[in-house]
């Protein structure tokens, strides 16, 4: 039972927070860091099996490994990206959150440039 | 058609962990741009004649280096693998052989080796090549420990009702008897793997 686990590490994050940031606003901010990283740490050992079955499901496919990992890599740029985009909002850094999340997409973007590619080749080879 | 299904399997559970936030724009249009590419691909092939186009990477070049080695990696391993299927494959024959040669009347210990026509690439596998099998008619050491004292009463009774001419009957019946388990050897596994018995070589020791 993972969940009850992660669960309770967010209320007792969640709660030393509370207490703490009547005080100390530096230390509450580290709390909910700290909390969210090992939650974040804890949910990223078990995506292991989930990517096995989606590579197992893309050879059965005959699809691609190529543009398959490329998803999966986006996928994993976005949720990093949230995750630091959050923690800085959490610090007040709305700035720098959205700087983040600028460089995500830019990212995003660029691994998705030989999908691209590869889609405009197709149809101008498709058109005579 | 199955592929199809399966690909929108694939994108749908790639879009049950797609993250809740600003980024789910970017990554959605990326997935529909992975599915168009893979639905087109077949399509594409069907024009081009099995012609599969070649990904543009000409932005990164570090990146189509590491492609590169990754799918010659992946080719050595699959290359790897059909080979170590291969051999698997070979090795169950052997034994499957093995048991039924054991079945003939006659036979105590038996050893097979069979040799596959083809490559090393499971797609260039053929068939059999040729089949090798070592009949050995007598006891091996371990079980004739335990039978031994019968050996001598049999050597003596031949030698006593024999003599000179009853060694020359008792080669000639003993090539008489290799000659039957040769020719029922090689009826059981033609028969049983629908080979050729020319390929198959009985020899006795």
């Amino acid at each position: 039972m993972e969940i009850l686990q992660i669960v309770g590490i967010g209320l007792i994050g969640a709660i030393l927070a509370v207490f703490v940031k009547e005080r100390n606003k530096e230390i509450a901010l580290l709390i909910s860091m700290a909390t969210g990283l090992l939650i974040f740490l804890f949910a990223v050992s078990k995506v292991s099996a989930v990517v096995k079955v989606l590579e197992e499901l893309a050879s059965r496919a005959n699809i691609n490994m190529f543009y398959l990992t490329t998803v999966l890599k986006i996928i994993g740029i976005a949720y990093i990206a949230e995750f630091g985009a959050q923690v800085c909002k959490d610090a007040g850094e709305g700035s720098i959150a959205t700087k983040i999340e600028l460089a995500a997409k830019i990212l995003v973007m660029v691994l998705a440039l030989p999908i691209i590619v590869a889609i405009l080749e197709s149809v101008l080879r498709l058109i005579p | 058609m199955r592929n199809v299904v399966i690909i929108v399997l694939l994108t749908t559970f790639i879009d049950l962990i797609m993250p809740s936030s600003s980024m789910q724009r970017f990554v959605k249009v990326v997935m529909g741009l992975f599915i168009l590419v893979t639905l087109l691909n077949p399509i594409l092939n069907l024009f081009t004649k099995g012609q599969d186009f070649e990904v543009m990477t000409w932005q990164l070049k570090t990146s189509t280096s590491t492609a590169n080695t990754v799918l010659a990696q992946s080719d050595k391993l699959t290359a790897t693998n059909q080979s170590l299927f291969l051999e698997n494959y070979s090795r169950r024959i052997e034994g499957q052989m093995k048991a039924l040669v054991k079945l003939v009347k006659g036979v105590k210990e038996v050893e097979v080796q069979v040799e596959l026509k083809g490559g090393k690439q499971l797609g260039t596998l053929e068939g059999i090549a040729s089949i090798l099998v070592m009949v050995d008619t007598q006891e091996t050491e371990d079980k004739s420990s335990s039978i031994k004292p019968v050996e001598p009463v049999r050597i003596h009774s031949k030698e006593r009702t024999a003599g000179n001419e009853g060694a020359k009957d008792t080669q000639a019946v003993l090539d008489e008897e290799h000659k039957r388990m040769e020719r029922e050897i090689k009826n059981t596994l033609s028969n049983y793997f629908g080979i050729n018995p020319k390929i198959i070589k009985v020899v006795f020791s």
